[in-house]
């Protein structure tokens, strides 16, 4: 059993696994799409890793989300299947649904979608709340200020999450943290969670992704990469130097149990998967 | 069970009321300040007062308002929401699109009505046409669309729509609005894939829908020929069943059309009767391309309207083919 000290130890840890498996399995779909010889180039979610885990772990089971698949490693923490991303992927339909939606969006309607999902739940006096996680660009559309001002007149319980360097929406306070840092983006988001909960809704979190200053851990090649940036801070303590070995190994075992699950061969499909759309 | 003589509109108004009073998942979500208290037709006036926290006020953006309630429907709630043409219409049907994907991709339930008036200036606009809602809608394979020609059926097609597991658009006719029909009291409800032959012939078949319908029937009357009209009544899916049948029987069929323009409604049937029901064929399919019927056509009881004309010459062209 873990103790109370050891938990917040055992929470970085599987954020991090979150992490490195949404990093993979992109890259494997990356190359079921192009083909076993193709040299891969970045994927969708590189970099957002943090971001998008830090976040929706901060949520509880009655809550939803909202969230693109660029932010594929937040909906593995909420639940999807690593098979299914495969599946979706490459043309099939999700065998089950989870309580992650947006999955096909291109980002911009996130923020209404939840603020629907927000004016449910209040209407059914449930105690969850509706989060979207955005990009800069989406949120600049002008949209979540929309939503913001709807969210804002009913106090909706809707937490928007934000990545990128925006100013706050007007007249709502915004929590401004770096996206890089995992623990940090789940601290605030928790936070958040904690006061639309109370009833201060709703709540905006800006995680900014421009490299940190002075970072000690971050690559200097790669300063926005957040997994290479946890690997190392790992790499630099005693205590977890050695969890990063095991780390990578479980990852690459489920991922190889996902490539199963999903009947993928390193040339693609064997057959069509079940589930998938005809 | 009895009926009343309600207009078009009132019937709309009151299947919402009492879906509303049924049902505490459905709520109304409108565009603040939009065309005018109530709605395009005022058919929600007074809705505020009586449900408050179920009648949701949202910024005017077409998008947003059906992003928003497919959010809603997406956790539970069956949201209704209207879509006039004029002020939103583009990026509600793009919205629209976005939302079928997402309900087919992810397997989500999006229980979800969506009001769209057309057909009239204060609903489409000085464009008038240039947003064609069929050509929208009819690809998005998750989206049911139904047009009711009648106030018994707008009231029992909202009915069912609201009991629907998936997204409903249910396109509202503004010449309709004034339309009076017999409704029965009470609740009921219609369904949402069947066409109706709401007049029985053995010469020609005539398709149509919307306020079209009551402009073919009045073809069919005065003609006095065996012409059967088939109201569609749904175009998502197409009831092509009951119209092969008509056609196997009669043998000609004229579809009426508003606009000739491609890739509507009226190709796919043709197509349907061709692969389908082409040995059964004395004449080949015509389309009836007639002007957007509004209100003082549907209501003209001396004049023949410039729309009924026009279908009766084809039905009489092909009669004699």
């Amino acid at each position: 059993m873990p103790t109370e000290q050891s938990r917040p130890q055992l929470v970085h840890t599987d954020l991090v696994r979150m992490m490195l498996l949404a990093r993979a399995l992109e890259r494997r779909a990356q190359r079921a799409h192009l083909g076993p010889r193709s040299r891969p180039g970045p994927t969708r979610g590189r970099g957002s890793e943090a971001f998008a885990v830090g976040a929706a772990s901060a949520l509880g089971e009655d809550d939803r989300l909202f969230a693109s698949d660029r932010y594929l490693a937040a909906h593995l923490a909420r639940g999807l299947p690593p098979e299914d991303y495969l599946v979706r992927c490459l043309g099939g339909t999700s065998a089950r649904a989870t309580d992650a939606i947006g999955f096909a969006s291109p980002g911009a309607e996130l923020v209404d979608l939840a603020a629907g999902a927000a004016l449910a739940l209040q209407l059914r006096d449930s105690d969850g709340v509706a989060m979207a996680l955005v990009p800069a660009d989406a949120y600049r559309g002008g949209r979540c200020d929309q939503a913001i001002h709807t969210a804002t007149s009913r106090r909706l319980p809707l937490v928007i999450v934000i990545e990128g360097p925006v100013d706050p929406p007007p007249g709502a306070d915004a929590r401004v943290v770096q996206a890089q840092e995992v623990e940090v983006v789940a601290s605030a988001v928790r936070g958040a969670v904690r006061e639309v909960r109370g009833g201060e809704a709703p709540a905006v979190v800006i995680c900014d992704d421009r490299p940190p200053a002075d970072d000690a851990f971050s690559d200097p090649d790669e300063p926005r990469d957040p997994i290479k940036r946890e690997l190392r801070r790992m790499a630099c303590n005693v205590a977890t130097r050695e969890l990063i070995g095991p780390l990578r190994s479980d990852v690459r075992v489920r991922v190889r149990a996902a490539e199963r699950r999903a009947r993928l061969t390193r040339s693609g499909f064997r057959h069509r998967p079940a589930g998938a759309a005809a | 069970m009895s009926g009343t003589r309600v207009r078009y509109r009132d019937a709309v108004a009151e299947a919402l009321r009492m879906e509303m009073h049924r049902d505490p998942e459905v709520v109304l979500l409108e565009a603040e300040g939009g065309v005018s208290d109530g709605g395009v037709a005022g058919v929600s006036e007074g809705f505020a007062a009586l449900f408050a926290d179920r009648f949701v006020s949202l910024p005017v953006d077409g998008g947003s308002i059906v992003a928003t309630a497919a959010g809603a429907a997406a956790a539970g709630l069956r949201p209704v929401c209207e879509i006039p043409l004029a002020d939103f219409g583009a990026a509600a049907l793009g919205e629209l699109t976005r939302v079928a994907e997402l309900s087919r991709a992810e397997r989500i339930d999006m229980p979800l009505l969506i009001r769209v008036p057309l057909g009239g200036f204060s609903t489409s606009g000085p464009a008038d046409g240039a947003l064609d809602p069929e050509t929208w809608l009819l690809g998005l394979g998750e989206v049911r669309v139904v047009v009711p020609s009648s106030p018994q059926d707008a009231k029992g097609m909202i009915a069912s729509a609201l009991r629907h597991p998936g997204p409903v658009c249910l396109l509202e006719h503004e010449a309709l609005a004034d339309v009076v029909g017999e409704v029965p009291e009470g609740g009921h409800l219609s369904s949402l894939d069947e066409a109706a032959v709401v007049i029985e012939g053995d010469r020609l078949t005539l398709v149509a829908f919307g306020p079209a319908v009551r402009l073919a029937q009045r073809a069919a009357r005065e003609l006095n020929a065996g012409v059967e009209v088939i109201d569609l009544r749904t175009l998502q899916p197409l009831d092509d069943a009951t119209i092969l049948a008509s056609v196997r029987r009669t043998g000609r069929v004229v579809i009426v059309a508003e606009a000739d323009r491609s890739f509507r409604v009226g190709g796919e049937i043709s197509s349907a009767i061709t692969e389908r029901a082409f040995e059964y064929l004395d004449a080949p399919p015509r389309r009836a391309v007639i002007p957007a019927p509004d209100a003082a056509a549907l209501h003209a009881n001396g004049d023949t309207p410039a729309g009924v004309r026009q279908i009766k010459e084809v039905c009489v062209e092909l009669l004699a083919y």
